[in-house]
């Protein structure tokens, strides 16, 4: 894959886990359940790739985790918004939907999407 | 979803697992979870197992990514922690401080004096020492020449001193110089009539300059091109400061005349700021050689000489040299010799045999404030060794004090290395505290030394500049270490057992000999600063006592550059010197060429009936050329017959006066007066010796003896230029310096820059360096004392707050106050004679190190040794006094009953 592909993904994966752990705190696994079920399985992620990015949120003070017993009573690790994530989410959301609708109106007109795309930058 | 709880366990900080356990934990719980997932959806435990795996990818290198990133993640918060922690201790260490505020005061106070003493000499010593002048490219590779002559069969010291014709040998007949240059420092007068300024000059040759690697602030400065023969090129490049200050900052100054000495010069250049050349003394502008020689005179032989350029016995340049890379200096010394002696191969062995030295800018061994003011560095680093000693002393002390306190925190659990921590963040708090006074401290001093001691050197820096900085922050580190840190390391070494039962009075004789060992340390110290203080007290007093053989006290000299119209001075001194003498105050007014300290000649001398006469060490014979009233206005002593007179004069039977020592050189155990001699051309005639008078200064303080005698300038065969006019007044000569400029010029408008210098001025300046020692030994050495006496007192007034008891019991026994006294002052008065000894020894050893810089002092001086021993035992009595007074008046029922 080349670079700019992987930036884009990561980006994506990022924004996602964000979403993922926005209604309360979660631990990996339970993150995974949760991206496979609203994406339908669609991102085909390696789940090592997602641990991976929960560590580097973890780094980037978007992520604070945390060992917790789970309600098996098992110990898991567990991941919670910081401050800072949830602004994070937030800005890039509306980042993420700006790029989105401009690469869907390319799609759909050019003209136009051209024009969006001006705005958005 | 979940109902998370906490994890129960209970983590100690600092216990932290290791990072992989997390991980596997981790992703061993997502492999389980996951499995279980499957098997519910119907896959195969075993199965199941391998799709989970499947789907992780590779569990190996997502093990080693997340070790990574945790390790970093747990880097980071450890930092954050410890900083924490610190802050805390901080504040800890800033509570107990201000929970005793004496002790802080005295303790931040001495180290704050302490290093404030050493960066205000370091400050000195780089500039004087350690640091090649400013502005100089590749300084290193620069040299000074210096020159052993050979006189008397034998190599001289070298000077620095030698001729035109030398220079040009050195430039001309050596390979290993990228360049050679020479220089003489002139004073120039700048402008005309009233507004006339004088300025401090160097005339250099063609590649001086480009030699120094120096590059102008603005415009150009001058080469080879404005300094060829006969007369260069009238230009000249003004210091900044010069510029800042005489021109107005102007840049259109460039391309600009101004009058040197009545003559235009074209201004091409203004040097860096800070740039003075190759010496440290200030400097307003620099002018080629040629262009300069008809205007100032760079000597009293050259003002006589036109032949300068080739006048070999003519030594006023300096000359320095820049080596060729990678010229090795031994090599290049061997070239400069045989260039050196081949260009004199024809003349006296005086130089046909001189050997040249190359010598580093720095530390230049000629410059008496250098050596003066490495001494005072070092007993700058002295006086620091007392202040630790005496903050570690106190430390000490207040260890004992708080042995409750950290007795309590140890028993506690607190750690030895926690302990050592907290305290190193004390002693650092107030080792960094005392460095902010000493800054203040060094700003301060430094001003006073740069202004009032040191007046002669460009200081470009501000006196705390980085270097200072760095060595200010390593002395404060090594103060922190030795005086609080390594003390306050000492209080935490408890028996528990013992410091918790009788907190307070835990005493160890170990402590109580380390305590004893650094008081010795003070007072040793101490004494062998305050002899030094004395010594160069001593010296100041001899040179006070010296005899010049004039009078310096309200003596004036008035001198005026006239340039290339310097024959009209005598024309004008003889019309103002009438004038001058009936102004009221004036006792004697006449003019001279030559006068002491400031320059004179010799000629050729015979004796009618002898061969030739003895040479003296000192050389010369030397003269003065001299009108009526120089003799009375300098405050020569007459021994026997007369002065010179007004009967004496052009046309008149020559006569001369001549000094003690020639007197009793040439016609010893005979009567001189009424005898003649000739001296220079044989056309003069035999002067009769009319009189004598007491032997003069010529130059220094510092003389080997030599021969003078004045001379009637009027009967001189060439009549010379006057080069001083001298007066003697009632009060200070300065104040008089007003109404002679207006003299002088109302005989003429024109006139350059009149200069009066006090004789008393030249004096001083040549007794700056034992000036230098003086005060700032003086200031140390009283430094040193009070904090040795700060330092006593405090280990005395301990020792009585830990026997409190014991002197109690003696009271109740019937011991009377006064024995108690007796017994207390007898204790600190055993430390200072101990110290007193030891710092008597210590100066007898070293003394004769120190000698050379004395003045016609021993180092052995007894009157300064044994004052100086009596000045630390009297200190070293009061301070015990004060605890003693305390002791004795301890009250037995209060001791006891507290016990």
């Amino acid at each position: 894959m080349a670079s700019a592909d992987f930036d884009l993904l990561r980006g994506t994966l990022d924004l996602l886990i964000l979403k993922a752990l926005q209604p309360a705190p979660q631990h990996g696994f339970g993150v995974s359940q949760w991206i496979r079920q609203v994406t339908q399985d669609e991102l085909r992620l390696e789940d090592g790739t997602l641990y991976t990015a929960l560590h580097r949120l973890e780094r980037r003070q978007l992520l604070q985790g945390e060992w917790r017993m789970t309600e098996n009573n098992r110990r898991a690790r567990y991941y919670r918004l910081t401050t800072s994530g949830k602004t994070a989410l937030t800005r890039d959301s509306a980042r993420w939907t700006a790029y989105a609708t401009a690469v869907f109106r390319v799609l759909k007109t050019k003209r136009e999407a051209i024009r969006l795309l001006e705005e958005a930058i | 979803m979940s109902n998370p709880t906490r994890d129960p366990e209970f983590q100690l900080a600092g216990r932290e697992k290791p990072i992989g356990d997390d991980i596997a934990a981790e992703i061993g719980f997502h492999l389980e979870e996951q499995a279980k997932l499957l098997v519910q959806q119907g896959w195969r435990p075993e199965e199941a197992r391998e799709e989970a795996k499947r789907r992780f990818g590779s569990v190996e290198q997502t093990r080693t990514e997340l070790r990574s990133i945790d390790g970093e993640i747990r880097r980071r918060r450890r930092f954050t922690e410890s900083a924490l922690v610190v802050a805390g201790e901080w504040r800890l260490a800033w509570r107990n401080l201000r929970r005793s505020p004496g002790y802080a005061a005295v303790v931040i106070g001495t180290l704050g004096l302490a290093i404030g003493a050493n960066a205000t000499m370091f400050g000195v010593v780089d500039r004087l020492l350690l640091r090649p002048p400013s502005g100089i490219a590749a300084p290193d590779e620069v040299r000074r020449v210096t020159v052993a002559r050979w006189t008397e069969n034998r190599l001289s010291d070298p000077w620095d001193a030698i001729s035109y014709p030398a220079f040009t040998y050195l430039r001309d007949n050596t390979a290993s110089f990228a360049q050679v240059a020479a220089a003489t420092p002139a004073s120039f007068s700048v402008g005309n009539g009233a507004a006339a300024k004088p300025a401090q000059g160097i005339l250099a040759t063609g590649g001086y300059f480009n030699l120094l690697g120096a590059t102008p602030y603005l415009g150009r400065f001058f080469g080879e091109r404005e300094d060829q023969p006969p007369n260069g090129t009238p230009v000249v490049v003004v210091g900044r400061r010069f510029w800042e200050q005489e021109l107005g900052s102007d840049p259109r100054v460039i391309g600009q005349s101004i009058l040197l000495n009545g003559r235009p010069f074209e201004v091409i250049g203004i040097a860096r700021a800070g740039f003075t050349g190759t010496d440290l003394a200030p400097v307003d502008l620099w002018v080629p050689i040629h262009a300069g020689r008809n205007g100032p005179s760079p000597s009293p032989e050259i003002a006589r000489s036109d032949g300068w350029e080739t006048c070999r016995g003519c030594q006023f340049l300096n000359a320095f040299v820049r080596l060729k890379p990678g010229i090795a200096v031994e090599l290049a010394t061997t070239d400069a010799t045989r260039g050196y002696q081949l260009g004199h191969a024809d003349y006296r062995p005086f130089e046909a045999k001189a050997v040249p030295t190359l010598n580093p800018l720095t530390a230049y061994e000629g410059a008496p404030s250098g050596a003066v003011a490495g001494w005072l560095f070092g007993v700058t680093l002295m006086v620091l060794l007392i202040a630790c000693a005496n903050v570690a002393n106190i430390v000490l002390a207040r260890g004992l004090v708080r042995a409750g306190e950290t007795a309590i925190r140890q028993a506690l659990g607190v750690s030895r290395w926690q302990l050592a921590r907290q305290l190193a963040i004390e002693s650092i708090t107030v080792a960094a505290l005392g460095a902010a006074l000493g800054l203040g401290v060094a700003a301060g001093g430094s001003q006073l030394i740069r202004g009032y001691l040191l007046p002669g050197v460009a200081f470009d820096r501000s006196p705390i500049d980085l270097r200072v900085l760095l060595v200010t922050g390593a002395v404060t580190i090594a103060a922190a270490l030795i005086a609080t840190f390594w003390p306050m390391l000492r209080g935490t070494r408890l028996d528990l057992a013992a410091a918790l039962h009788g907190a307070g009075r835990a005493t160890s004789f170990g402590a109580a000999r380390v305590r004893a060992g650094l008081l010795l340390v003070q007072t040793t110290v101490c004494t062998a600063l305050v002899i030094g203080a004395g010594l160069f007290v001593r010296s100041i007093v001899n040179i006070q006592r010296l005899d010049l053989g004039v009078e310096p006290r309200s003596v004036a000299l008035v001198s005026v550059e006239m340039g290339d119209r310097a024959n009209e001075t005598n024309q004008l001194f003889e019309r103002a010197l009438p004038r001058i003498r009936s102004l009221p105050g004036v006792t004697a007014a006449g003019a001279t060429i030559g006068a002491p300290f400031q320059g004179n000649w010799a000629v050729g001398m015979k004796i009618p009936g002898r061969d030739s006469i003895p040479r003296l060490e000192g050389g010369g014979p030397y003269l003065f050329a001299v009108t009526p009233g120089t003799i009375e206005a300098f405050g020569m002593r007459l021994l026997r017959g007369r002065t010179i007179s007004d009967q004496d004069r052009r046309g008149s039977p020559p006569v001369a006066v001549i000094t003690e020592r020639m007197a009793t050189t040439l016609w010893p155990g005979q009567e001189s007066l009424g005898r003649c001699f000739i001296s220079g051309a044989d056309s003069t005639g035999c002067r009769e010796i009319v009189g004598i008078v007491a032997d003069l200064h010529r130059q220094g303080l510092e003389e080997e003896p030599f021969m003078l005698y004045l001379t009637v300038a009027e009967q001189e065969p060439e009549p010379g230029v006057y080069d001083h006019l001298v007066f003697r007044s009632t009060g200070p000569p300065e104040h008089l310096a007003g109404s002679i400029r207006q003299i002088l010029l109302e005989e003429r408008g024109d006139l350059p820059y009149v200069a009066v210098t006090p004789l008393q001025h030249l004096v001083r300046s040549q007794a700056r360096a034992w000036s230098l020692g003086a005060s700032m030994f003086t200031v140390f050495g009283a430094l040193s004392l009070v904090i040795a006496a700060v330092g006593l007192y405090g280990v005395i007034a301990f020792a009585v707050s830990q026997r409190r008891r014991e002197l109690g019991i003696r009271s109740a026994l019937g011991a009377s106050s006064n024995r108690l006294v007796r017994m207390v002052v007898t204790n600190g008065m055993g430390f200072a004679a101990a110290g007193v000894v030891l710092g008597l020894t210590a100066a007898l050893a070293v003394g004769r190190q120190i000698e050379p810089l004395l003045f016609k002092t021993s180092a052995r001086d007894i009157v300064v040794l044994g004052t100086a021993a009596a000045v630390v035992l009297v200190v070293g009595w009061t301070a015990s006094l004060v605890p003693a007074r305390r002791a004795s008046r301890v009250s037995p029922a209060e001791v006891l009953r507290g016990e």
